[in-house]
């Protein structure tokens, strides 16, 4: 504490206190293990460097460090892992190259970072961060240089979904019939879904899958997906539609069923 | 043609309702389809139900992750 005492620090200091009170306890242990790491050291080599040329973000974070006082619970490390795992999972599916995908996750991990007073109320670090990397995404997506990148017409040579067509029979309907799902209500049941979905996810052809996660997951309407990928209106639809029943049949084999045949 | 769609026809509109209004007259067959056919309705609450999960992916909380229980092909590197 007596780092507070420095003067180009004290007026930190109250600004700190507020970030380390509202902080989520993910992003404060997560601090609280870098001070355990690196404690009074950095301090030290700090006032021994020109006090401009330290970026302020930094100079903030080791007020902060040492103005919590360390009880780390032995997830936190784990916690932020899980975070930037979850992050990149989900952006790998959107994005093609993987160093891409580091960036577009470094940097809303570093936008959780820098905003902790944005995470407020009842959203959970998971989906502030999520929410952030939409953005990144989405912007991504939106840059005028992405175009082709997203879609290109002989990737689509991608098999088609093989179980749409035997769905059906001449007539056009139900080969067989058609079981419901169970109703998740409960929170662990919908996290389950959700776990389910993402792996069915996986299984579908990889442009098919991001428009699918342009359109559900980033919401964009479907006339800016044809726009920006040049896709006819109809086939847009089509693809849409290939990715909701490829999930579909995917996640009823993932015995989302209650076996009841209506 | 037939004034009920087939199965096949009402899952595109079914699709295509959750991204843009249909007009009049498919809609009407559609609910017509859908009021004498069990299998569509269940198709109907999957693609209502992965419309609605689709949007909230990723934002379930991070920290009940390990109590998961594995799902196949869960590895987050594929």
């Amino acid at each position: 504490m007596q780092g507070l005492a420095r003067p180009e620090w004290a007026d930190l200091a109250p600004l700190a206190h507020n970030l380390s009170t509202s902080l989520s306890s993910c992003v404060r242990t997560r601090l609280l293990q870098r001070q355990t790491h690196r404690p009074r050291l950095q301090i030290g080599l700090f006032s021994a460097v020109d006090p401009l040329t330290v970026n302020p973000m930094s100079r903030l974070m080791q007020t902060i460090e040492q103005s919590v006082l360390p009880a780390p619970p032995a997830t936190s490390e784990q916690s932020w892992r899980q975070l930037r795992q979850r992050l990149l999972r989900h952006a790998r599916m959107m994005v093609f190259e993987p160093a891409q995908a580091e960036d577009l996750v470094q940097e809303s991990l570093i936008a959780v970072l820098e905003k902790p007073d944005a995470h407020r109320g009842d959203s959970t670090l998971v989906t502030w961060g999520i929410a952030i990397l939409k953005h990144k995404i989405a912007d991504w997506y939106r840059s005028p240089h992405q175009q082709r990148r997203v879609w290109n017409q002989t990737e689509e040579a991608e098999p088609a979904n093989e179980s749409s067509d035997d769905l059906y029979d001449e007539q056009g309907s139900y080969k067989e019939a058609v079981p419901s799902w169970q109703q998740p209500e409960k929170h662990e049941a919908q996290r389950q879904m959700m776990s389910v979905m993402e792996t069915c996810l996986k299984h579908l052809p990889a442009q098919t899958r991001r428009v699918f996660m342009m359109r559900e997951w980033l919401g964009f309407e479907t006339t800016e997906i044809c726009e920006r990928l040049s896709l006819s209106a109809d086939n847009c639809r089509m693809v849409l539609h290939r990715a909701r029943m490829g999930l579909r049949s995917c996640m009823t084999s993932h015995g989302h069923t209650t076996g009841i045949i209506q | 043609m037939n004034i009920l769609h087939s199965c096949k026809r009402a899952a595109e509109l079914l699709s295509q309702s959750l991204d843009e209004p249909l007009d009049v007259v498919d809609s009407l067959r559609l609910r017509m389809h859908l009021s004498m056919c069990g299998n569509c309705r269940n198709v109907e609450e999957q693609l209502h139900m992965i419309h609605k999960v689709g949007a909230g992916m990723g934002t379930l909380d991070l920290c009940d992750e390990q109590l998961a229980p594995p799902v196949a092909n869960g590895n987050p590197a594929n």
